[in-house]
């Protein structure tokens, strides 16, 4: 019977947990598929995390809280852009630097927000009615179904994201500026708005993700929150090869890791320190494999990931 | 005057309506002058060829037309009406297709991805599949067979092209501008291309035929424009024109055209310099790309390698480079197994390599010309680990005397000269160090005649010095022309083989698979 309670308990904080990551994992597909590698993930959620408290306290509903932080994650993924597409900055360092800005103004600005509750403004469950069903079923279907609204949409948004990027005209656009942004532009495509595009679409899903963080699974605001979550997501997009419904599946096992160490913390001989270091050990070993670019290109990454666009330069 | 509506109702009223006009146009890449005050007028229903060699500035003048370039200066008129075209978008707009001189096309999308990317008719959501319909109405008006679902990737150089003319059809053409079309495909690909562009004509578009090939453009043209050293030397319809006098104005003056080479004469055989023994290589995605390949090179001859672009010639030369993994064979140079060894251990058993991506294998395109000649023996050229450039400046002078490089001085970057004398450089790089064999892919890829017959006056030369030559050319004719042997490739494995005196018509289709047993 114990057994029952912990599995239901496990599968409930799996799909919980990985609501962020699903959201900035799909996100970040959406924008490295254009050929722009978005660094400051992290900066980005912790951001939008931030926001996300502070609007929902102001306005005392969580959706507001929710989509001004995905606009946040836009904002700050179209400056990342704006150096990067438009005045062809580097992109890893302007990603780099998006995380350390949003670092540090959310531990300047968010002081006055640690610890304060947002007691009744968090999502709830879609459905609180009792499960007419047995006793030994109900911690397993209570898991699946006493989630909040946004858990279901975090499903639905790599299935939408699969349809876009593969079978919509915008969609092979942002993979051909992904690909070779010379032929893309030779094609007609307007290489510098599609990847801007991109990067702002993939910003939104990041600050939802990020948003989530604090209003879903914390439930109020906390110096770095993120705790590297953002550096998780960049790792599953190459774990997921580029492709948004495994972002979803690799989001998954990822929350089943953190589900696990955090269930496993006081019950094993095993140091808990270690044991959260599990998922960030294997976001490390995936982004050793695609530093290699042969790797990286069988995996499927897109051929000009993170190599700049500049017009007129002589082709070879 | 220009004539709008006889354009809308596809025949001229007016005899002859002039479609583009440029004048005044320049172009300079920082201290290069590309363009300098061209004019140029191309009238509706014809085929219109611009002319010239290597580097004269065609490529630069099609993309400033195609709006991938900004012109410093010049006007631009399109049917009598001047426009600014700032990007391929809006040359799109306007009806000028730009057919470039390699495929412009995402190899890992399919033929249907590919063309819905600037196509109008679709709203930015649809699915790309709703324009299969139509590309096969074009395939069938035109004589085209392309399958619209298929991956880029995995159509030969012809096809891609015709994927390209399908993509121009579907945009509803009215200037189609073709950057030197004819560069890669076989004598019957190409009389099939020039088939569907006297079908364009006729139904009312208009051609800009780059080439650098004279018979070529007496060939196809109504009309034909010189192009050299970026000005306009003289534009006329195509029968004013004697051969002579084109070739002429083509070279200029010093028209010092690479001797007639004899190249029957052989030598003395040595011994093998190179063996390939059952080699398998991949290519990028992990295919197999050679498939058992054994050849065999000796001391003062010339083998080619035949074959259409795309069946194993560019993983064969890297691997023998040893810029490619193998998977099972050996490769042995001068007799000493290189298989597993790295470019430099091959190097000094005696390899040059001559690659095809220049820019990317040839040369480091920000190091300076002396720099890049002297890229593989450094190590003559350094004292206590410093470099002595002054040795190596002098060495550059003679290269660039001997095998006349056209640059300003040993000092210059690399990526600011034109691709033949890049391809100098890198010749007279790997023959200053006596090679014993040389591995040459499209030596001559994109070079005009006069650099063309240099680069083959050379290696020449290293066979009648006793070395051996591999020399991997999708050019049939360089092929025929200079090998002592020939194999053809297909498809990953040598399919045919045969000594000097071979059949053009039977290794044309050889070429494609079909071997008469
Ligand atoms: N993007 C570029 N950057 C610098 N120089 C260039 C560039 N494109 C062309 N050039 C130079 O302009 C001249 C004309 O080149 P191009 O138009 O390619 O000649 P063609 O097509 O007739 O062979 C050459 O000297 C070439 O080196
Ligand atoms: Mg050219």
């Amino acid at each position: 019977m114990i057994d029952i309670v912990l599995i239901g308990n496990f599968i409930f904080l799996t799909l919980k947990n990985a609501v962020p990551l699903i959201l900035a994992t799909t996100g970040e597909v959406i924008t490295e598929r254009s050929g722009v590698i978005n660094l400051g993930v992290e900066g980005c959620m912790i951001v939008a995390a931030l926001v996300g408290v502070v609007t929902t306290l102001l306005s005392g509903n969580y959706l507001v809280g929710l989509l001004l932080g995905g606009l946040v994650g836009a904002l700050l993924a179209l400056l990342h852009g704006l150096a990067t597409v438009v005045f062809g900055a580097n992109q890893i360092v302007s990603g780099i630097a998006t995380t350390m800005v949003g670092l540090g103004i959310t531990s300047l600005l968010g002081r006055g927000y640690v610890g304060r509750s947002l007691l009744g403004l968090r999502p709830s469950p879609l459905y609180p009615y009792d499960i007419p069903l047995p006793d030994y079923l109900k911690p397993l279907a209570s898991a699946i179904v006493k989630q909040d609204v946004v858990v279901y949409i975090s499903i639905i948004i790599p299935i939408l994201c699969m349809w876009f990027l593969f079978k919509t005209k915008l969609g092979g656009a942002i993979r051909a500026c992904g690909e070779n942004p010379v032929v893309a532009e030779s094609l007609g495509v307007d290489v510098v708005r599609t990847r801007l595009l991109a990067v702002g679409l993939g910003g939104f899903l990041v600050g939802l993700g990020g948003a989530y963080l604090s209003l879903g699974i914390v439930g109020s605001w906390v110096e770095n929150i993120t705790a590297g979550i953002g550096w998780v997501a960049v790792g599953l997009v190459a774990f997921s090869m580029w492709v948004p419904l495994r972002a979803l599946l690799a989001s998954y096992m990822m929350a089943s890791l953190i589900s696990i160490s955090y269930m496993l913390q006081g019950r094993v001989g095993i140091s808990s320190y270690f044991l959260s270091m599990i998922p960030y050990i294997a976001t490390i070993a995936i982004l050793a494999i695609v530093s290699v670019e042969r790797f990286r290109l069988r995996l499927g990454a897109p051929a000009a990931l993170g190599k700049p666009y500049i017009r007129e330069e002589r082709l070879g | 005057m220009v004539n709008q509506t006889s354009f809308l109702h596809g025949k001229s009223i007016l005899a002859k309506d002039v479609v583009l006009s440029v004048s005044g146009l320049s172009k300079r890449f920082g201290n290069v002058v590309a363009l300098r005050n061209v004019d140029l007028e191309l009238r509706s229903n014809e085929i219109h060829v611009l002319l010239g060699e290597n580097g004269a500035g065609k490529t630069t003048l099609a993309n400033i037309i195609y709006g991938i370039y900004r012109p410093d200066s010049g006007v631009i008129k399109f049917f009598g009406k001047e426009v600014d075209i700032r990007s391929p978008k809006d040359a799109i707009s306007y009806g000028i297709v730009l057919v470039q001189q390699y495929p412009m096309l995402i190899e890992r999308m399919t033929v249907a991805e590919n063309l819905a990317l600037g196509f109008k008719g679709l709203g930015l959501l649809t699915s790309p599949k709703n324009i299969i319909r139509v590309i096969r109405e074009v395939n069938e008006k035109y004589g085209i067979s392309v399958d619209p679902e298929a991956l880029v990737s995995s159509l030969s150089f012809s096809e891609k092209q015709q994927v390209e003319l399908i993509r121009a059809l579907l945009l509803n053409v009215k200037l189609l501008i073709l950057d030197e079309p004819t560069t890669m495909l076989t004598s019957y690909e190409r009389r099939k291309l020039f088939t569907i562009l006297k079908k364009l004509v006729s139904d009312g578009r208009s051609i800009l035929l780059i080439t650098h090939k004279v018979l070529e453009a007496l060939e196809v043209s109504d009309w034909i424009t010189v192009l050299r050293r970026g000005e306009v030397v003289a534009s006329r319809p195509k029968d004013m024109y004697s051969v002579d006098e084109l070739v002429k104005l083509v070279v200029g003056d010093n028209s010092e055209l690479g001797s007639v080479i004899s190249p029957s004469k052989g030598g003395e055989l040595g011994g093998d310099v190179l063996e390939v023994k059952d080699l398998v290589v991949l290519n990028d995605v992990g295919g197999v790309a050679v498939n058992k390949v054994s050849i065999s090179v000796r001391g003062g001859e010339i083998v080619g390698i035949a074959g259409v672009t795309g069946n194993g010639q560019k993983e064969l030369s890297e691997a023998i480079a040893g810029l490619r993994k193998v998977r099972s064979g050996r490769i042995l140079i001068n007799g000493v197994d290189v298989t597993n060894k790295g470019p430099s251990s091959r190097f000094r058993a005696g390899l040059a390599y001559i690659p095809e991506e220049r820019l990317k294998y040839g040369v480091v395109g920000d190091m300076s010309v002396a720099e890049n000649l002297i890229l593989k023996d450094y190590d003559r050229f350094s004292k206590f680990t410093l470099l002595k450039l002054s040795d190596a400046v002098k060495v550059a002078d003679e290269c660039i005397k001997a095998f006349n490089i056209v640059t300003r001085g040993p000092s210059e970057k690399v990526k600011a000269l034109s691709g033949g004398n890049i391809q100098k450089l890198i010749i007279a790089r790997e023959l200053r160090l006596n090679p014993k064999v040389v591995v040459a892919h499209n030596p001559t890829l994109g070079l005009d005649l006069r650099s063309t017959s240099i680069v083959h006056e050379y290696l020449l030369n290293i066979k009648y010095s006793g070395s051996g030559v591999l020399l991997i050319s999708e050019d049939l004719d360089e092929v025929i022309k200079l090998s002592d042997r020939v194999l053809v490739m297909y498809r990953g494995g040598i399919v045919y083989e045969g000594v000097r005196g071979f059949s053009r018509e039977v290794l044309e289709r050889a070429m494609l698979g079909i071997v008469d047993v």
